[in-house]
């Protein structure tokens, strides 16, 4: 057997499962896109770009397809600046107690997404524990959550674990010798991070955060709970065009979209990373 | 005053000392080699003196300055990793253009400093390389006009040819030794290549244990070493152990003539094999031993002989240029012999 006909035989039984489970839903959700929708909210089989054009002259389809862009870039840039100095201190750090400060980072991965978002409720509520502060000291209270600050704040927390396994597994490139090196050379603690730290894990930077951003974007739980029903974004929309309106040509066409505009961001973004590699 | 001093340096890791009082002096211009087996502490004391290890006793002085709590960035020391540790995202310029950069050099400066620099180390054609586009000769060529390149008050280099091939290691070791020389660097140089510190040293500290056990030029620490440690490490050598009896050591059947022995007491003995020599009938030396060959390989300069005896298995070189060494198959009956001068011995511990 030749390598590359092993090569295809070890990969065999995901491409399997992905044909099953991921391009034939595909698939039919494709085709599904394509039919249209009557007056009367029925659906009528077809072959046409119908609910496409129906969407994309609705401003109101533009409007959460910006918000949930901004959203999700803006998730994934708290993400990843709170996640960076973690990754880096876990990456560096000695202590026999490595593994377990590696788990607690990414243990929220361990809770189901709706209980975070309870124990968030807890903590952001009108009630709830930063208001009571809030209240305690004097100061006005603030809303914190059903708003877009609150499913900020509950987005950036959820995607921030995979941003730290997503940045530790590209430091493997960081040489302590190389911080020691420049060290030698003069290079105090702030130009050491800005002239050799930061331009060498940058890699990882930018693909931290556009693991984060995938992740926001697509993300259902946290806005549709956090958001109080006062925010609309990509998957909210979605959601309730499949359950509520039962529109089910508009949910298909806007997840097909949805997905060609983030694989070409992802093609982007690859291609830049590749042009950009030392 | 010594322009290098370090004054009785100890470290330990978790409770084990690497380092347990290293006391060494490097006049200005020098190259000091630090020479011992892996583990014997003689990195870590070349961080320490970077700075990148702090000791837990003991001080470092540069030309009368105090730096042992200097931070590595305030100390202008020159460092040379074994992993060479060049910016991979720099080119060559780039990565000698650093250290001068943190200096604070003024731009038109800088740029005739990293041309000099790598016209000194002879790559002036790959200033624009990345690290991934030069051999391995060439990047160690870098990091050492990096480290050169900010003038430092001492250079420290750490096994910095140990990643190189034989021929090219030998090669780079000559045109270090002459770049050295030809900039003054105060350096000291850390190895586990024998070969290496004596060919370039003015100095040989052998290191052992964490401590230094003998401090000579490298003829010193060769021909004349104050430890069995130092003789074993040093160089190869034919061992025997004895007992002092009638002012001569009694191995098993033979009784070995040795310089200022002392009335009585158990010896290990060490004879190196180039000044052992294969005794023709007739001929007579202050010690001769009798054997049988066991195996000959010719390596060149000399023929490497190993021969059992009733004392031992032991080496012996036989210089190949008269030929006579083609005469001597394995099983031969041999007898050596070698001066008494030529005997060195330690007190058994």
């Amino acid at each position: 057997m030749t390598r590359r006909q092993t090569g295809v035989l070890l990969c065999l039984p995901a491409l399997l499962l992905l044909a099953v489970a991921f391009v034939w839903p595909m698939a039919i959700l494709a085709r599904m896109s394509l039919n249209e929708t009557a007056d009367t909210g029925a659906l009528v089989p077809a072959l046409s770009l119908a609910t496409y054009t129906r969407l994309a002259s609705d401003s109101f389809t533009w409007q959460i397809a910006w918000d949930s862009l901004v959203l999700a870039a803006g998730s994934a840039t708290v993400a990843t600046l709170l996640a960076y100095p973690m990754a880096l201190f876990l990456f560096r750090t000695k202590s026999r107690y490595r593994n377990l400060l590696a788990i607690v980072a990414i243990a929220p991965l361990l809770v189901s997404g709706t209980a975070r978002v309870i124990g968030w409720m807890a903590i952001l509520g009108d009630g709830g524990m930063i208001n009571a502060g809030l209240r305690l000291l004097g100061i006005p209270t603030q809303h914190l959550i059903n708003n877009w600050t609150g499913v900020r704040i509950g987005l950036a927390e959820s995607v921030m674990p995979y941003t730290v396994l997503a940045l530790l597994a590209g430091f493997g490139r960081l040489d302590h010798a190389l911080e020691e090196a420049a060290a030698t050379l003069g290079a105090g603690p702030f130009f050491r991070f800005w002239r050799v730290t930061l331009p060498l894990t940058l890699p990882s930077v930018t693909a931290g955060w556009m693991l984060g951003f995938v992740l926001a974007i697509s993300a259902f739980i946290t806005p549709h709970l956090m958001g109080g029903g006062r925010v609309f974004v990509l998957a909210t929309e979605i959601f309730d065009a499949a359950t509520q309106t039962l529109d089910w040509p508009a949910a298909a066409a806007l997840s097909v979209a949805a997905l060609a505009g983030l694989s070409a961001l992802m093609l982007l973004q690859s291609l830049v990373a590749r042009r950009g590699s030392v | 005053m010594a322009y290098l001093e370090l004054r009785n340096l100890a470290r330990s890791y978790a409770g084990r000392p690497a380092v347990r009082d290293v006391s060494l002096n490097v006049e200005r211009g020098t190259l000091v080699a630090l020479l011992g087996a892996s583990g014997c502490g003689k990195t870590t004391t070349l961080r320490m003196v970077a700075g990148l290890e702090a000791p837990d006793a003991g001080r470092i002085v540069v030309d009368g300055r105090d730096v042992t709590s200097l931070a590595p960035h305030r100390r202008r020391m020159g460092v040379v990793f074994q992993s060479y540790a060049l910016f991979p995202h720099m080119d060559a310029a780039g990565n000698v253009a650093f250290g001068i950069q943190m200096h604070g050099a003024p731009r038109a400066a800088r740029a005739t400093r990293v041309a000099e620099m790598l016209a000194l180390v002879g790559l002036s054609e790959h200033a624009g390389k990345k690290p991934r586009q030069m051999s391995g000769g060439q990047q160690q060529r870098v990091a050492l006009a990096r480290a050169l390149a900010i003038e430092p008050d001492v250079l420290l280099l750490d096994e910095p040819l140990s990643a190189l091939d034989a021929k090219l290691r030998e090669d780079l070791r000559v045109e270090m030794r002459a770049i050295q020389r030809s900039t003054g660097a105060t350096t000291l140089f850390v190895t586990h290549d024998q070969a290496e510190a004596l060919a370039m040293a003015d100095l040989v500290a052998v290191m052992d244990a964490g401590r230094i056990a003998q401090l000579g030029t490298p003829e010193a620490v060769f021909e004349r070493p104050e430890t069995a440690y130092v003789a074993a490490f040093v160089g190869r050598s034919a061992r025997f152990s004895g007992v002092i009896r009638e002012s001569r050591i009694d191995v098993a059947d033979i009784s070995i003539a040795a310089p200022g022995l002392p009335a009585s007491g158990r010896v290990d003995v060490f004879v190196r094999p180039h000044r052992i020599s294969v005794l023709r009938a007739g001929d007579v030396a202050d010690n001769t031993i009798e054997g049988t060959l066991d195996a000959i390989d010719y390596t060149g300069e000399v023929a490497q002989l190993l021969v059992q005896s009733p004392c031992g298995r032991f080496p012996v070189d036989l210089a190949t240029a008269d030929g006579t060494w083609r005469d001597l198959r394995p099983g031969d009956k041999l007898r050596l012999g070698w001066h008494a001068a030529d005997t060195l011995w330690f007190e058994a511990p």
